[in-house]
């Protein structure tokens, strides 16, 4: 009973997260007690035992990769290098929406995609303004922007929380997950960008001319004529970057570096080099709200573990008349469309390890990608699930862009649907071959 | 002629963080860069909702080669001021003045009719321009503060200048600086109905500076 009561509870609570957005904080912090409650009365639990098995090291991870951002993003390079991919493009709307995808695919494998995007929209949406674009060139170009930046944070194990996740419990190294997962985002990229070019091509209705180009280049170099690159700021950042991946790659888990120590060490650094703005960025600039949702999770995740949910729900799996391929594919479009409806944080938390009970019979690294790859499919599925998605739409709201034929523009649930159902079968699609051939 | 909605919304996001005045010349420059025809079939699309515009092309077609920025007069008439409080945006005149007055602390309101980033406008300063809010200007204010705007002319002892400064600087607010003064960015008079300006008796300020 206590299983089912526990699971019960997390099902409902990431459900009224889900649908109540703007209380989804207090909703899964209330959620937490009341799961450690249920476990310490029913299930013989303890909440010190709950609290002890939270994952810290990811919440280190967490904060300290979110850190060495805001030290990046204090330097002005991301503003600086979306004006300057623009002026590369020529403002050629099509060459516009293929840069700027690679480009926030690159960068959010190294940085919060969250924190990039924020720096990198407002240059794009004066593009967009300047050139006079049209919804579908809004839709499609926002849209895979978004699930560009959703397949860079699953590229490395660094990018994005699951990731983060699998490397924070010791499930995959740095350089297993970033070897088998770079790879498969990156064609999942490359087929999703080739479908939309060839068959949507979103630039087709925007006309665009020497001039309207001539004035996007200009007027964005004048808005930004005064930027430079701190490199006081982008020094003490991009070493200590440097230095954490290439610690991750290469110092062995039997030194006692663990992933997170070495994170730790960099945020440091990096938050030190950075003198003054480093201290303000500490103690006013860490995403509170993120890590306290996290805890949240962790802590109903560890009381419906202490109940025996996630051993049941692998036992389920386990017991389904199917073949061992067909039990890892239910698995795996089951995770993307968990994903799709709650996000990628709940989903990841509770299904790591359900997940854990399949890599006993399986390949760890084959299912652990996969799963990766699954979520990351369920975050673009919805404009709701994508990390950046709210945000997205938030500014481009508040932009008030018009095409030019005077119709307001937008950018909301509806808009991003297609784009999101064709990001999901693409990385869905790549997840399940990828998964299924090296079983 | 097919673009014109396009070139007001793109006009208006360049206005909104450049100024009325610098983003006439950008536009003006650039689509003279594309022949004359492109430039005619411009004004003829954004003239009518921005009479800046419209003034910009008619001085630059009777020979006028750009805006000519000379902070000096503005330089003289804040001596001794240790701070200036500025409210409206010129990118060209705000740079001349940051570059020529390297002791000052200037402060710019953030606030307009048009759309503006203010944090993007702010960063172009390097950390010499802070932005302050309506409800805060008090805090600019003192016995060594001057405010200052844009003026785009002088007609008939009225001043046209952008709608914030009447809402800043209402009989509270203008006894708290030592000097209210007007930069003339525009010194071609308009010939249309000057929409998005406002006009401010040209007694109200201490100075009307070239």
């Amino acid at each position: 009973m206590t299983p089912l009561a526990l699971g019960a509870l997390l099902v409902l609570t990431v459900t009224l997260q889900a649908v109540l957005p703007a209380r989804r904080l207090t909703i899964v912090l209330a959620g937490a007690a009341v799961s450690c409650l249920v476990a310490t009365r029913a299930a013989g639990a303890s909440t010190a035992r709950i609290l002890a098995a939270v994952p810290w090291d990811v919440l280190v991870m967490l904060v300290g990769l979110g850190a060495v951002t805001e030290v990046l993003v204090a330097s002005e390079v991301f503003s600086i290098a979306a004006v300057r991919v623009t002026r590369w493009t020529r403002a050629t709307p099509r060459v516009v929406a293929l840069a700027f995808a690679v480009c926030m695919y690159a960068v959010s494998g190294l940085v919060n995609n969250l924190t990039a995007l924020l720096l990198v929209l407002p240059v794009l949406l004066v593009v967009f303004r300047v050139l006079g674009v049209t919804q579908r060139y809004l839709r499609w170009t926002l849209g895979v922007l978004l699930t560009a930046c959703n397949l860079g944070g699953a590229a490395t194990p660094i990018g994005d929380f699951p990731a983060i996740l699998l490397l924070g419990r010791g499930a995959m190294s740095f350089s297993a997950y970033l070897l088998r997962a770079a790879p498969l985002t990156a064609i999942a990229l490359i087929g999703l960008l080739a479908v939309v070019d060839a068959l949507v091509r979103p630039a087709r209705d925007v006309g665009g001319s020497p001039l309207t180009a001539a004035l996007t280049i200009d007027t964005l170099a004048a808005l930004h004529r005064g930027l430079r690159v701190r490199r006081r700021y982008l020094l003490p950042g991009a070493l200590a970057l440097a230095a954490m991946l290439i610690a991750w790659v290469a110092v062995p888990a039997s030194s006692g570096l663990s992933p997170e120590l070495i994170c730790w060490l960099g945020a440091s650094a990096a938050l030190l080099g950075a003198g003054s703005v480093g201290e303000s960025i500490a103690r006013s600039k860490v995403d509170i709200e993120a890590t306290l949702f996290l805890l949240g999770l962790f802590v109903m995740v560890g009381a419906a573990r202490e109940g025996g949910l996630f051993h049941g729900a692998a036992r389920g799996l386990a017991a389904l008349p199917l073949t061992a391929h067909a039990r890892v594919a239910v698995f795996l479009v089951g995770a993307a469309l968990i994903t799709g409806v709650f996000s990628a944080g709940p989903g990841m938390a509770a299904l790591l390890d359900v997940a854990a009970e399949l890599a006993r019979v399986h390949p760890p690294a084959t299912i652990y990608t996969g799963l990766a790859l699954s979520v990351c499919a369920g975050s673009s599925l919805f404009l709701t699930a994508a990390t950046a998605g709210p945000l997205t739409q938030a500014l481009v709201e508040r932009a008030a862009l018009r095409a030019p034929d005077g119709t307001p523009l937008r950018f909301g649930f509806l808009d991003f649907a297609p784009v999101g159902l064709l990001s999901f079968v693409i990385i869905l699609a790549v997840a399940l071959a990828s998964t299924l051939s090296a079983l | 002629m097919s673009r014109a909605p396009d070139l007001r919304g793109a006009f208006l996001t360049a206005a909104g963080e450049l100024g009325l005045c610098a983003a006439s010349w950008l536009f003006l420059r650039a689509a003279r860069a594309h022949g004359a025809a492109e430039l005619e079939a411009m004004r003829e699309v954004i003239a009518p909702s921005f009479p800046v515009f419209d003034a910009v092309v008619e001085a630059f077609e009777r020979g006028s080669a750009g805006p000519s920025v000379d902070a000096r007069a503005v330089l003289s008439a804040i001596d001794g001021a240790t701070r200036v409080l500025l409210v409206g945006v010129e990118a060209d005149h705000l740079d001349a003045l940051v570059a020529a007055a390297p002791t000052c602390e200037l402060a710019l309101l953030t606030e307009s009719a048009l759309p503006a980033d203010w944090s993007r406008v702010i960063a172009n300063f390097g950390g010499r321009v802070r932005g302050v809010r309506l409800g805060d200007l008090h805090t600019f204010a003192g016995p060594r503060s001057v405010a200052m705007t844009f003026a785009y002319g002088v007609d008939h002892g009225t001043t046209y200048v952008v709608p914030e400064w009447l809402r800043a600087m209402g009989p509270d607010t203008r006894p708290h600086f030592r000097e209210l003064l007007a930069w003339n960015v525009l010194p071609f008079p308009m010939r249309r109905y000057p929409r998005w300006l406002a006009e401010a008796p040209t007694a109200t300020f201490t100075g009307v500076l070239p």
